[in-house]
């Protein structure tokens, strides 16, 4: 058995690495113009922590020390194979002393939030996958190890590592230019694929795809940091920060929508007194600062349905008209049936089931909900109310042949089970 | 340990915040969010959007709905932080103002901060 001692010691070197890491990979990617190098060089910093930092403590300023471990290596590199480093190093440094500069400016304050956004945004490349984005997010910003991914997708840590490699590949095979900061249109898309994907991150833990566990709440705590450090390096900057609020209202509730036994609790049924009130403060916060930058977002727009919920005491005492009308600004700002389909939920909370049945029925014909089964559980729900349990029943039923998830799964075929005992 | 800071405005040298305010509290917010520092945060409405004040003197209470403190000492927002001591919470103070002075110039006010009480079980 490790000591607990031993056990604080290396959290807190594991805690000190995921909040270094980025600054450190950012500024290293500055300096390197290389993905590849740029980890290779963490990598090694990382090791040299692991080895001294339980022996020493951790240092005053971890960053600074990171960096200087990185230096001593990237310089012995240099004088090794000078020529080839040149190319990597071309731009800025041409000399072994401007390369050994670079490092010692490294972590100036005005450095550190360009370093950080070129780092999260290189991650969220075009050239890559959605999936793909997620993942070297997780690893190069995050800090997270490719274990730690593969346990996180519950995929394996070969399929994780070799899908780190071909990306990394295939942004050196873009050239350095692939790592100059986006501006204008190309910034906007790009910090919208950053968001796109800490939220899909962030909805993988919270409702899990696949798998026996509904939720996977270190998904969402590492999805709620990244937003953080998002709205940090690039504060100007409304929809950043509304993310943030979402994800923190949303992981508010991560504790109170399981029961002992790992069952899901929807909304609901859910005890009030379990959300983190703490995690609440910090949403609502950031929605502040989102609203005070005159933002309209969609995520804007989800962050206050998610703060309405928050500061309801129960299900009645919720203003779910105003969510229904929250609903339907994000029905026009996403043009998706998804959104349309929450909005039947708040409409039949507001005006009364059969009010939010027509709404459902209306999807009936949108093709891309055929597969979805939250438009039968939805309807289940609703018909239910209206006191028509056959049709209930058979939309439950429905719902739970679509389910992917086994809880989601097992609580549906219950709500059948409960429909058909009305009849 | 944890401290509260609570932020006093003395002067606002406008009705309303400009963005860039917001940027940079919405900056420092998010760091602290990102490193774990930040337990709690909230703003204060303006008096006139409701706020009283209850006293006991004399053996009754007494409810007012003004003339409350003087302007100068009404508190605007407050933030609970989780860190090693008070220099750390007085550096955390000191960033928070200086945004203030350079996202709103002529913006006036000070922060107070208190260690909360913890009180060991077990």
């Amino acid at each position: 058995m490790v000591p607990e001692e031993e056990t604080d010691v290396s959290q807190a070197v594991e805690q000190a690495w995921r909040r270094e890491s980025p600054r450190l990979l950012g500024a290293l990617l500055r300096i390197t113009r290389s993905v590849t190098r740029a980890e290779d060089l963490a990598q090694e910093a990382l090791a040299q922590a692991l080895e001294s930092w339980p022996r020493t403590g951790i240092p005053d300023n971890p960053a600074a020390w990171l960096m200087s471990t990185a230096k001593r290596r990237a310089v012995d590199q240099f004088r090794a194979g000078e020529r080839q480093l040149r190319a990597y190093a071309a731009v800025a440094a041409g000399t072994e002393e401007a390369y050994q500069a670079e490092f010692d400016e490294a972590l100036t304050s005005e450095h550190i939030a360009d370093d950080v956004l070129r780092l999260m945004v290189t991650c969220a490349h075009p050239a890559l996958s959605e999936d793909t984005r997620t993942v070297l997010t997780l690893r190069l910003v995050a800090g997270l190890t490719t274990r730690e991914i593969a346990r996180a997708y519950l995929s394996s840590e070969a399929t994780v590592a070799t899908r780190i490699s071909r990306a990394k590949r295939a942004l050196a095979e873009l050239g350095p230019t692939a790592l100059e900061q986006p501006a204008g249109t190309e910034r906007e898309a790009r910090l919208s694929a950053v968001r796109s994907s800490i939220y899909l991150m962030f909805n993988e833990g919270y409702a899990a795809s696949a798998g026996a566990d509904w939720t996977r709440p270190e998904l969402c705590r590492e999805a709620v940091r990244l937003a953080a450090i998002l709205a940090s390096v690039a504060p100007r900057e409304a929809e950043s920060h509304a993310l943030l609020a979402l994800l923190a209202l949303q992981a508010s509730r991560l504790d109170a929508r399981l029961d002992e036994t790992g069952e899901p609790i929807l909304l609901d049924a859910q005890d009030r007194s379990r959300w983190d009130r703490d995690a609440i403060s910090r949403g609502v916060a950031a929605l502040q600062i989102a609203v005070g930058l005159g933002g309209d977002g969609p995520y804007l727009l989800q962050a206050a349905i998610a703060a309405e919920h928050a500061r309801a005491c129960d299900v009645d005492g919720t203003d779910w008209d105003r969510i229904a009308t929250l609903y339907a600004r994000l029905a026009r700002a996403t043009d998706s049936v998804v959104v349309e389909l929450n909005r039947a939920v708040a409409l039949g909370r507001a005006r009364g089931p059969a009010a939010g049945l027509a709404v459902a029925d209306d999807l009936l014909r949108a093709p891309s909900l055929a597969g979805y089964h939250l438009l039968p559980s939805v309807r289940g729900d609703l018909l239910g109310q209206l006191g028509r349990h056959a049709e209930a029943a058979a939309e439950f039923r429905r719902a739970a042949d679509l389910a992917t998830n086994e809880r989601e799964r097992t609580l549906l075929q219950r709500r059948a089970e409960h429909a058909e005992a009305a009849i | 340990m944890k401290f509260m800071t609570m932020l006093h405005e003395t002067h606002r040298p406008s009705a309303e915040p400009p963005p860039e305010l917001f940027a940079a509290i919405g900056a420092l917010q998010a760091e602290a969010v990102a490193d774990g520092t930040l337990v709690q945060a909230g703003g204060l409405m303006p008096i006139e959007h409701g706020g009283a004040i209850v006293t006991l003197a004399g053996g009754t209470t007494t409810t007012t709905d003004g003339p409350f403190v003087e302007a100068k000492e009404l508190v605007g927002g407050y933030a609970v932080y989780d860190l090693p001591d008070v220099a750390a919470a007085v550096a955390a103070s000191e960033k928070f103002l200086q945004a203030h002075q350079q996202a709103w110039p002529g913006w006036e006010g000070w922060s107070e901060i208190r260690a909360l009480i913890e009180v060991p079980i077990g």
